[in-house]
């Protein structure tokens, strides 16, 4: 045993993985090596400051208490006949009154006079597992779209129809980029770039199946009967009901999901988010969009936001010691306190300054929180592919 | 597939405590909350930069798991599930309050600020499948096998994943792992 060896498996010695014989052999290395109870010793600072950062985030013992007493009057949401048949009420409303919608006049975009008709009709609206209408972002920015709206879609969009939606499209005689109307419904997500990786089909019923062609192989949570390597067929509506977030990942092959109102394409390394309830999708191209973001908002910019946190937690942190007991000795304290105050109210008004300015850092935010789900849906992934191999290794 | 313990000695799995929650068992509920309090209130603060804001959250997304609970396919999943409505929910909260006049220097924000505000960001900052482990191992303080056995996983997936979110916390923190 050397260094190395102990560098290599040290984490599996300090997490309580490591064989007894091997434990063994590293104490006893670690008896007699200056460097590796060092290394050693930065490890447990580094696991210590981990600790009392979560036991920082435990609410007190009256939390659990007062969530689980405030479940007791919530009722545990079922989809039940009434309130499918309530839905289907509430659908036929909303069609009615966009359809009415759709007679007004129009208020600030321009008559798509040179749009075709609608091209599909689809009755219905979708809603999150929480019974809200579901809607989220297209390109980052909330919407919902309404009657006779038009959108400008660039080579480089990224948009879903979400079922109910109608729309028309044609050639947009200002920059002849690609132009929708969208005349009802709601206008969800991003699933990839319009030219190459997802094909759009809109139909009127909502279910679908996913397909894949020989030898792929893929792995989903969220959906459990399309774990690797299977074929489901999902039943109309089934999806529209499903509660949890439906996740793949594409580890070889080629991988269609008809969703009923779009399908998405996967290849090898893509992954894909289906959000709970929705027939909404995003696709990996989430992290070029945080990259376009990212260019577009400038690092100057970025890294001067993250400066002013980084000084008022700094500051903070200062004026949390000076009132505490540790501090109470300190010469000039009221001084100090006044002039953090100061520190801190000064950059907390430039970090609202820099973020009202700048919307796109909020969604820049928002964008990397969903790469964090993608992230997460990789290491799932590689958790299955890490199982596959533990079960079919011989012992 | 190799049969696996169905929770520790002491603590049900995960799974066993949402079948339960779901047929209307509320201490099987307080079990859960008690065992994700503490990891749902990090990941709402990294959002929201506030100990009272992240409570709320927290507690808010609790109550809409509680009402989807039924609907849960997977009940070993609740764990992600429900830190991906936290982080929905802090989200939310996050855009209503901007679109809030901002309180400047919001006392109770600095007051009370993480003494490691820089490691919960940086917890924040991984897949929610590691996070959980790690809050599960240094929050919770259970071992690899226990925590394997709370979320119907292998140990070896468990100390993969340890492991893995060990490495790029120290990569996070700018912390040396090598020696000198």
């Amino acid at each position: 045993m050397n260094c190395h060896w102990v560098e290599q498996h040290i984490d599996a010695y300090e997490i309580g993985d490591l064989g007894s014989r091997d434990h063994e052999l590293l104490d006893a290395h670690l008896a007699g090596c200056e460097t590796c109870r060092g290394l050693l010793e930065r490890l447990r600072a580094t696991d210590q400051r981990l600790r009392d950062a979560l036991a920082w985030a435990e609410p007190g013992d009256g939390f659990a208490r007062r969530v689980a007493e405030a479940a007791v009057h919530l009722r545990p949401r079922r989809l039940s006949l009434a309130r499918v048949a309530a839905l289907a009420a509430a659908a036929a409303l909303c069609v009615a009154l966009l359809q009415m919608a759709r007679t007004r006049p129009q208020t600030h975009l321009p008559p798509p006079s040179h749009l075709a008709g609608p091209e599909e009709v689809v009755a219905g609206q979708l809603h999150d597992p929480y019974g809200r209408l579901a809607h989220t972002r297209v390109d980052g920015h909330p919407y919902v779209a309404v009657a006779h709206t038009a959108l400008n879609l660039g080579p480089r969009s990224h948009f879903v129809f979400a079922q109910g939606t109608q729309f028309a499209r044609a050639p947009d005689p200002r920059d002849a980029t690609l132009a929708m109307s969208v005349h009802s419904g709601t206008f969800l997500g991003h699933v990839g770039t319009t030219t190459t990786e997802v094909k759009l089909e809109l139909s009127p019923e909502l279910g679908g199946a996913i397909a894949r062609t020989a030898g792929c192989q893929f792995y989903s949570t969220g959906c459990p009967a399309t774990r690797l390597a299977t074929t489901q067929s999902l039943e109309p509506q089934e999806l529209a009901d499903w509660p949890e977030d439906i996740r793949v990942h594409v580890f070889t092959g080629h991988l269609a999901i008809d969703l009923g109102t779009h399908q998405l394409s996967l290849q090898p390394g893509d992954s894909c988010i289906i959000a709970a309830g929705t027939t909404a999708g995003a696709t990996h191209t989430i992290e070029a969009h945080a990259a376009e973001l990212r260019r577009t908002i400038g690092q100057a910019t970025l890294e001067r936001r993250r400066r002013y946190q980084a000084l008022r937690a700094q500051y903070a942190h200062r004026l949390l010691f000076l009132r505490s007991a540790k501090g109470s000795h300190l010469p000039q304290r009221a001084r100090r306190i006044a002039l953090l105050n100061e520190l801190i109210t000064s950059h907390t008004q430039g970090l609202a300054r820099l973020e009202a300015a700048r919307p796109q850092i909020l969604e820049l935010d928002a964008a990397e929180f969903e790469l964090r789900r993608h992230e997460q849906l990789r290491e799932e992934a590689l958790d299955v592919f890490q199982r596959l191999l533990d079960e079919t290794t011989p012992s | 597939m190799p049969d696996r313990p169905s929770g520790t000695d002491t603590q049900p799995s995960d799974a066993d405590l949402v079948v339960r929650a779901q047929t209307g068992d509320h201490a099987a509920f307080e079990a859960l909350v008690r065992r994700y309090q503490g990891i749902a209130v990090a990941k709402a603060y990294a959002v929201l930069r506030s100990r009272q804001d992240a409570e709320d959250a927290a507690q808010d997304a609790f109550l809409r798991a509680y009402r989807a609970l039924s609907q849960l396919r997977t009940p070993g999943a609740f764990g992600s599930w429900l830190l991906r409505t936290v982080t929905n929910v802090a989200l939310r909260a996050a855009t209503k309050r901007a679109k809030r006049p901002i309180a400047l220097a919001d006392p109770e924000a600095i007051h009370t600020p993480p003494p490691e505000l820089e490691v919960n960001d940086a917890i924040a900052q991984l897949p929610e499948g590691q996070q959980q482990v790690i809050h599960l191992f240094y929050g919770q303080g259970y071992r690899c096998a226990e925590i394997a056995s709370l979320l119907g996983l292998q140990v070896s997936s468990i100390t993969a994943r340890l492991s893995r979110a060990r490495r790029a916390l120290r990569d996070l923190l700018g912390e040396e792992s090598d020696r000198r």
